[in-house]
């Protein structure tokens, strides 16, 4: 007997809401982060006196991580931090982009972390990303242990540091289901050779669709 | 002389009968298809190495195939050097139970790995085989998974972890298969029950999550859900010379999987008992071979670990002969574990903020704990779970008590017994370590070998629910459980690549 159909539109409208609830919580939900090092904030990385400059050194800006803030840790001994100047530097043009940190702002402790905003560098540039102690008093930059960051690393006075900076790369807020096409395309990498972005949109589609039919199919059959 | 024209009806309505037995049913295959596409999005979805100890599993299976063998060679690094180089290139250490790390997400990064890969020479992949976490676990469920590692031979270690963790999906298959037998057994063939019971293997994302990793808790799901299947039918339907060597057999199966299915053992002991109780005559003729089976599956573990100088039950073995007993010590512990801790206890989690390790531990981690646990819902979500799965247990143990004329308490011996033998494992493991270093061992998946009976719980709260709003509650258990299932899945597609 072909039966019940109610539990088959109660069971269609749950997962249709479910899906809703979902469609609504990524669009209501922003992401203003580009990319990041990856580094844990676990310790002061490097210690600059005024004039000092750190630069992490290589960074490769992947595939749709534009961005026009630098986001970081620091220490300030306890007194108003002083201005940090940020340079962005490509491999062979120069310094592609700046931005500054006006002093005065409070240690890692009280104010946590220091957005400073820059031109925007585009995608798929290779970069240094520079901090320069532009006050007249000490800062340290929080990062963590060199292999927190394995493809690149800081540099002070044309010596590596042996740490990693804390660095996080920022642009305007986005909703998270905006950003599916470039989570498609970084999930695809490193797993089967023949994937691609299309199989997360594939995936995408069964998920939210196949599986709700799939669901009805299975209540349609049943006894009352 | 018979009448040619019945004989013929007759064979021909049971054939079709047998066709029809044979048959999956419609809502199970349906069912099937919606944990396969779930398990293999989980298996596309989670970066490498990004679940519990995958990365020790992974070098488990390379070490058997690509050498020096099973793992745990002194002199040997923990992993071979191909899969250090490849774990590297996606970030996977770093990334690991680390929120505010991304697995490598850049192109360029992959087409550099791509050249590396190229160069990877045989010896750069069988100079692992070391003392890796893994390690003390039997090899059956690596044995299995080094089907489809040495099926993608040829190409790179992505891919071969790729098809490892698609292959371990038919594990959750089998678990829901057997989920939806287990309620048959209980309930009769009742489609509304026995969905209700699979579809909690099916949709739960921790279940998902794990069986489409590399590990074997994937197949000890299935099998301990099929031998409480096949433990259930025996005690239904009588004991058989067939029926008592096959759950026998599965059980002793489960132990070449993990040390943890030890635990199956007093329950199955009990239920072969039970069924060898209720046959009159003939019981020597019965007992033997089932018995038989467990202890030459069992033994053949044990003789073959003895052989091979490796210990068959290492953790077993370690927790039973730690720190001794205090039993004071050991009710204060399993007090703190289910219940505030009183004023004059000694603090059993005293570095860790939780309020019962009952919720944070055993319900959290069941429900969903992501990657490397770190993916978690808000708080507010395992509340709301919480407060489902302690209503659906309570109407269970309604329905039950109503029912406890018509019961089946073989049965119902059977499954108490293997429940609690595996948490009283679980807390002995955990207060042995507790007491000698502090440390905890508790964590929610490894409640999940007992999924088929939280499907009976669920299936047994619906049974509760009046005829006419059964359809509604199951409806609505189905889209919830859909809801946690995508949630879960999306929340770990933005941890690793928003």
């Amino acid at each position: 007997m072909r039966k019940p159909l109610p539990i088959a539109v109660a069971v269609a409208a749950a997962c249709a809401v479910a899906v809703l609830a979902l469609l609504v919580t990524g669009l209501v939900q922003r992401s203003s982060l580009a990319f990041t090092l990856g580094v844990f904030p676990a310790t002061p990385a490097a210690e600059l006196r005024p004039g000092q400059e750190v630069c992490q050194v290589p960074i490769a800006v992947p595939e749709g991580g534009e961005f026009d803030r630098v986001v970081v840790k620091l220490g300030t001994f306890g007194k108003p931090g002083p201005a940090i100047e940020v340079s962005i530097r490509g491999r062979t043009e120069g310094v592609i982009s700046r931005g500054t940190l006006r002093g005065g702002y409070a240690d890692v402790a009280q104010s946590g972390e220091q957005a400073i905003a820059v031109d925007e560098v585009p995608e798929n540039s290779d970069v240094d990303v520079c901090l320069r102690n532009r006050g007249n008093v000490k800062v340290a930059v929080f990062g963590n242990a060199d292999a927190a960051s394995r493809t690149s690393t800081a540099w002070k006075d044309n010596e590596p540091t042996g740490n990693d900076l804390t660095l996080v790369f920022e642009r305007s807020p986005r909703s998270v289901t905006s950003l599916f096409g470039a989570m498609a395309d970084r999930a695809s990498l490193f797993k089967l050779g023949w994937t691609g972005a299309w199989a997360f949109w594939l995936l995408g589609a069964l998920v939210l669709l196949a599986v709700p039919a799939l669901l009805v199919r299975a209540v349609r059959d049943l006894e009352g | 002389m018979p009448d040619v024209a019945a004989v013929e009806t007759t064979g021909a309505v049971a054939a079709s009968e047998r066709r029809t037995r044979r048959r999956v049913p419609a809502p199970l295959a349906a069912l099937l298809a919606v944990a396969a596409i779930l398990g293999v999005a989980w298996a596309l979805v989670l970066p490498a190495w990004q679940a519990p100890d995958e990365n020790s599993h992974y070098g488990y299976v390379q070490s058997l195939v690509d050498g020096p063998g099973l793992p745990g060679v002194a002199d040997h690094p923990m992993f071979a050097a191909e899969q250090g180089l490849a774990s590297a290139a996606v970030n996977a250490d770093q990334t690991a139970a680390s929120l505010v790390t991304r697995p490598e997400w850049a192109r360029s990064v992959y087409d550099k790995w791509k050249r590396t890969e190229g160069d990877i020479t045989s010896a750069q992949r069988s100079d692992g085989g070391g003392p890796n976490a893994a390690r003390s676990n039997p090899p059956l469920a690596y044995l299995v998974y080094a089907a489809p590692y040495a099926v993608a031979s040829g190409a790179g270690p992505f891919d071969r972890l790729e098809w490892m963790r698609i292959i371990g999906v038919l594990w959750l298959l089998v678990t829901v298969a057997a989920t939806w037998a287990l309620a048959g057994e209980v309930f009769g063939p009742r489609p509304t029950y026995q969905l209700a019971a699979a579809a909690l293997p099916a949709l739960a994302p921790m279940m998902t999550f794990m069986s489409a990793s590399v590990t074997p808790d994937g197949m000890l799901f299935a099998l301990w859900t099929v031998a409480l299947w096949l433990g259930t039918r025996m005690l239904r339907r009588g004991l058989t010379v067939g029926g008592g060597v096959a759950f026998m057999a599965m059980v002793g199966l489960a132990c070449w999987v993990k040390a943890t299915s030890y635990a199956l053992i007093p329950g199955a002991l009990l239920a072969f008992g039970i069924a060898l109780a209720r046959v009159h005559g003939g019981r020597l003729r019965l007992a033997v071979p089932g018995l038989a089976a467990l202890f030459v599956v069992v033994g053949g573990w044990v003789v073959t670990a003895r052989a091979l100088a490796r210990p068959a039950s290492e953790q077993l073995s370690s927790a039973a002969t730690a720190n001794g007993l205090d039993v004071r010590e050991l009710a204060s512990y399993l007090w703190q574990f289910y219940l505030p801790k009183l004023w004059f206890m000694q603090d059993f989690y005293p570095s860790i903020p939780m309020l019962l390790p009952l919720f944070d531990v055993v319900l959290k981690g069941a429900w969903g704990r992501f990657g490397w646990l770190e993916v978690v819902f808000p708080e507010w979500v395992y509340w709301v779970l919480t407060v489902v799965t302690v209503a659906a247990s309570v109407a269970a143990l309604v329905a039950l008590w109503q029912r406890r004329g018509r019961l089946d308490r073989g049965v119902l011996a059977f499954l108490a017994t293997v429940m609690v033998t595996l948490m009283a494992g679980l807390h002995w493991q955990e207060y042995q370590l507790k007491i000698s270093s502090g440390a905890p061992f508790m964590q929610g998946r490894y409640v999940l070998p007992l999924v088929g009976i939280a499907g009976l719980v669920a299936a047994a709260a619906l049974r509760l629910v009046p005829a006419r709003w059964r359809g509604a509650v199951l409806a609505v258990g189905l889209g919830g459980l859909f809801a946690v299932q995508i949630f879960a899945l999306a929340m770990t597609m933005e941890r690793f690549y928003a």
